[in-house]
């Protein structure tokens, strides 16, 4: 089964890119996030507001003009600047952020055209204005939940999609240990280092970044079960040493896999 | 992407793990709902029904987290597992309130002590008042964040219970308290986004009301009309309806949320999606 809804978009010089859709749980959150920026921002603006209103009316007494009418126009410029920061606010960010609001920038989803171009300010223009009937009722959010694109009635109206930013593989150099570069060495000398897939390496490597995050118990029984089928993998019938701690046996696997990949790749 | 070589889900963020329960519950939304609708007649009936309906959305959890590990059971194999703890379901669910219980007592008693002083402040004239208010307010907000910090911490017991057979019942409240530790404020999130997204069809089944609001415009206490009765019975009526129609589609939603946190969790703290692929021998 699909644990996410993905699209395939076709560009013009006919190159096939996946997209994974954002999903309804990191829009809600996204949504939620950018609604308590604006209502902070809002409530911000109504005591500013409130603040200054008594002397606005003062200096307009003063200047000779009719308290009524200058309320009015406080009420008008009032409610103009909340429409404007409420639509504002993603029309802005969704324009300059390149389909980003700073709850889809913490989310970690972004608006794309339906071409998988980067969003414009009319595209998001048309998804700010048709928020509000978005909201009422829930409309986008059963459209999102329903529909196989997750698309809400702005996304349709606007032709856009919005989905998941791939998170970039982490880049950081592992910290392999002097015992296990020592004992790598034997290993390009002993096992058979072909035998390991490039997803065996993946999941050592993925095994090495994450150790620190997993519970000790977990982390010991599992670094165990890794090195007995990564040695099985390789046909290793004798180590240098009779202990060798598990932790040191990958790290050296990975180590010298690393090595061989580098030495392959210069010889390119 | 954010899948390992063997097809298992990678450590995922709060938003994806509710969305991930979304669609393990809409790929089986027929058995998931048809259990969870078993479950709620099993509710009507005292003590031996509650212990099943415990264990039914038990089971449901059981079914999403297999479903993720790609191992998928069906109906009956996984019933075969967690019906021999059926008893434990009740047990835990009891002794979990029972401790949530007393974390409440002791938050409340706490919350008065530290009230007395703040009574005390508010007699010292306006100021006092404005301040004392204010603290309070942050004292009530305070004990709220503890209490849903405890809950985060024991929510996963009844997934914990229903995979996990081979360990003792009670292991499976400390077993949730070790599996969120130091990521109570990401179940906390999971919590709030996937009763954000249940919210709009609680608040549909109030719809019906709408349509007495009419009636009660014309409403005169001397004289009342038969007809207001009539619409605001049968509004009710519907009203029940649909809350139970509501509360049968989300129960499942909340367990397949939860299946999703559970094994994310687990890839988390235990590198539950850390496995070699196997080899054709």
């Amino acid at each position: 089964m699909k644990l996410f809804n993905t699209v395939k978009i076709q560009t013009p010089e006919s190159v096939e890119l996946e997209f994974v859709l954002a999903g309804i749980g990191s829009r809600a959150l996204a949504v939620v996030l950018d609604y308590v920026i604006v209502l902070l921002t809002l409530s911000i603006l109504s005591v500013v507001a409130s603040i200054f209103r008594a002397q606005f009316v003062a200096i307009a007494t003063w200047l000779g003009g009719g308290t009524d009418s200058i309320d009015l126009w406080l009420t008008a410029i009032f409610a103009a600047l909340s429409f404007a920061i409420s639509s504002g606010y993603f029309v802005g960010f969704e324009s300059l952020w390149q389909g980003q609001t700073p709850g889809k920038r913490l989310t970690k989803i972004r608006v794309i055209r339906d071409n998988g171009q980067p969003e414009g300010l009319f595209q998001a223009t048309l998804r700010a204005l048709l928020r509000p009937i978005d909201d009422s009722l829930f409309l986008g959010f059963f459209c999102i939940l329903l529909g196989p694109q997750e698309k809400r009635i702005g996304d349709w109206l606007a032709g856009t999609l919005v989905v998941q930013i791939g998170e970039p593989e982490s880049k950081q150099d592992l910290q392999v240990s002097k015992a296990a570069k020592d004992l790598s060495s034997y290993l390009v000398e002993e096992a058979d280092m072909d035998k390991l897939l490039i997803d065996d390496f993946t999941i050592i490597r993925e095994y090495l970044q994450r150790r620190a995050g997993l519970n000790p118990d977990a982390r010991k029984k599992l670094s165990v079960k890794l090195a007995r089928e990564v040695r099985s993998v390789l046909t290793l019938k004798k180590l240098p040493r009779e202990e060798i701690p598990a932790d040191d046996f990958l790290e050296a696997v990975y180590w010298a896999y690393q090595q061989q990949l580098g030495e392959r790749s210069s010889y390119r | 992407m954010t899948v390992n070589p063997t097809g298992r889900l990678r450590p995922i963020n709060v938003g994806n793990v509710v969305s991930v329960g979304i669609s393990l519950y809409r790929t089986n939304f027929k058995t998931y709902s048809g259990l969870a609708f078993k479950s709620l007649l099993w509710y009507l009936i005292p003590i031996y029904g509650w212990a099943r309906c415990l264990m039914i959305q038990g089971q449901i959890g059981r079914l999403g987290f297999k479903e993720m590990v790609r191992e998928p059971e069906t109906v009956k194999q996984a019933f075969r597992q967690v019906v021999k703890r059926l008893w434990a379901f009740l047990g835990i669910a009891i002794l979990v309130w029972l401790i949530q219980l007393g974390i409440n007592i002791g938050l409340s008693m706490a919350r008065g002590v530290v009230s007395i002083p703040l009574l005390l402040l508010a007699r010292l004239g306006d100021a006092g008042t404005a301040i004392s208010g204010l603290l309070q307010v942050v004292l009530f907000l305070i004990v709220f964040a503890v209490q849903i910090w405890f809950q985060a911490r024991f929510w996963l017991y009844d997934v914990l219970l229903a995979v996990e057979t081979d360990a003792e019942a009670t292991e499976a409240i400390s077993r949730s308290w070790k599996l969120t530790q130091g990521s109570s404020f990401r179940v906390q999130l999971v919590l709030l986004i996937a009763s954000l997204i249940t919210m709009p069809l609680f608040i549909l089944s109030f719809v019906p009301f709408i349509f007495t609001i009419p009636y009660f415009a014309n409403f005169s206490a001397e004289n009342p009309d038969p007809a207001f009765f009539a619409a605001l019975g049968a509004a009710s009526l519907a009203f029940l309806f649909l809350f139970l129609a509501t509360s049968i589609i989300t129960a499942p939603f909340l367990q397949s949320v939860k299946a999703a946190l559970y094994y994310d969790c687990r890839s988390r703290k235990e590198g539950l999606d850390l496995e070699l692929k196997s080899r054709p021998s």
